[in-house]
This record gives C-alpha cells, sequence and structure tokens, in this order.
C-alpha cells in the first residue's frame, strides 16, 4: 500500500466550499487566506507488506485576519474528521495547536493523528 | 541473509492472516536406557522431535478467502478436538528447504486493548512431533 493521506488532505481543502490553498511544509503562495500541513508517516508492517501507516499531522490555516485564519483552521478540521472517519481511515484530534502572529499573519490550526489502513487482502 | 517475511508457516494449506512473527523451535524427546555392556554409563536417544511454532498476528476477520485463514477461521480450529483438531502445517522457507506434518494447537490468545494506538492481536502456538522435510 502507499500513503495518500497528504493528496487526499489537498483534495479535501480545495473542495470546501471557500477553496483552501494546502502546502507542504512551506506555503507557496501570498494569497490569503492558505493552510500548511506537517505529517509525519510511520509505517506498520505484517508479513504481506505495510498494513497501516500512521500519520501524525498537524494542519495551520493562515491569514492576515484572525478570524478568517480561525474560520480557515476550522472549515479543515471538519472536512477532516468527517472524511478520514471511514473508508479505510481513521482519525482523532490530539489538540489545538497554539494561535500564533508572525509578521502581522495569524496562524490557527489543529493536530491529528490520522491512520491508513491496507484495504485489500493479500 | 533471508527476510524474516519469506519464512512462514501454513495451516491446512493456507496461511495464516496478519502475521507480524512467529518462531519455531525443536525440542528432542530423549530415552535413557542402561545395559550392562555399557558399563555403568547411561545411554540416551532421541526417539522423536516436538517442534513448536509460535505465532503473533493481527486480529483480522474480514476474510481470508481462498489463501488466508483469518481469525474466525483460527479460533474455530483452535475450539476442535480429537481427530478434527489435528492440522496440516506446511514451513515455508523462503528459497530453503519446505518442511511439512500434521500438528495440533495447543494455545490461542487474543489481546483487545482500548487504546486505539494499539492494535488487536493474537498468538497461536501449535505443536507438530512429525514435521519433516518436503520432498
Amino acid at each position: 500500500m502507499t500513503e495518500n493521506i497528504g493528496s487526499l488532505l489537498t483534495t479535501l481543502c480545495a473542495s470546501l466550499q471557500t477553496p483552501v490553498k494546502l502546502f507542504l511544509s512551506e506555503a507557496e503562495s501570498k494569497d490569503y487566506p492558505y493552510a500548511v500541513y506537517e505529517a509525519d508517516y510511520t509505517p506498520h508492517y505484517d508479513k504481506d507488506g505495510i498494513y497501516k501507516i500512521v500519520a501524525d499531522v498537524s494542519v495551520r490555516g493562515y491569514s492576515k485576519d484572525p478570524s478568517e485564519a480561525q474560520n480557515t483552521a476550522d472549515a479543515i478540521d471538519s472536512v477532516i474528521l468527517t472524511n478520514f472517519a471511514s473508508g479505510g481511515y481513521t482519525v482523532r484530534q490530539i489538540s489545538q495547536l497554539k494561535k500564533e502572529c508572525l509578521q502581522e499573519t495569524w496562524s490557527v490550526g489543529y493536530q491529528y493523528r490520522i491512520t491508513q489502513y491496507r484495504t485489500t487482502t493479500v | 541473509m533471508t527476510e524474516g517475511y519469506n519464512i512462514r508457516i501454513k495451516v491446512n494449506n493456507k496461511y495464516l492472516i496478519g502475521v507480524t512473527s512467529d518462531e519455531v523451535s525443536v525440542s528432542p524427546n530423549t530415552k535413557e536406557s542402561i545395559v550392562k555392556e555399557n558399563s555403568g554409563v547411561k545411554q540416551e536417544s532421541i526417539v522423536s522431535n516436538t517442534v513448536t511454532f509460535s505465532v503473533s498476528g493481527l486480529v483480522d476477520m474480514t476474510g481470508g478467502g481462498q489463501t488466508m485463514l483469518d481469525n474466525d477461521d483460527i479460533l474455530e480450529l483452535a475450539c476442535k478436538t480429537g481427530a478434527a483438531a489435528v492440522v496440516d502445517i506446511d514451513y515455508v522457507r523462503g528459497s530453503g528447504q519446505a518442511y511439512s506434518g500434521t500438528g495440533i494447537i495447543t494455545g490461542y490468545t487474543e489481546t483487545n486493548p482500548a487504546n486505539p494506538d494499539e492494535d488487536s492481536t493474537y498468538n497461536l502456538t501449535i505443536e507438530s512431533e512429525d514435521l519433516d522435510e518436503t520432498s
């Protein structure tokens, strides 16, 4: 199995009612709002290969307006908790990240543990 | 060097599902004897070997299909008695020599933790007295 949590996250953010551009690790845009995620993946093996991938994921919404940053993070939070709850995935929200303001840009985010399971029997 | 995933046990010609590790141990069963020609020194000979397989795996009840035994199948086998409890064993060792024989399941345990970061796991013990090289 191959990990596809990141690509699914990107697709989900693009499909929001107000689409949000999601970047891995570093923003590649100055158009607010946008979101950035970090992910740390741990594969788990049985004798048929990888049976699950556990991802510790943090997602932050960025905006010049603190409310918009909060709304962006909340919209992404909702779509993550809904769409990773089934279909070969499980998700738990671990914590809310500290609200930050850096160079007049606000960021709000959440941390998750998302697990992707092998869906086909070998 | 042989990767561990290439070495697996088959029960009734099917692999066990979700196996994360397994062990095999061979214990000789010996018999002591002494006759006067032995000049007071006991003689010990191996009359048979008990081969024990200890398998650890992840609980999976989604159906093993044609090639796998899932945990419903494994528990069903573990609960059998008498002649019905005897299973066929094949020990496949990558590109090495294969072994086969019959055995019985002498232990089955499941561990089901509440922590969502931990998986339900099982341990299975199988003993065989007649495991031999597959020709």
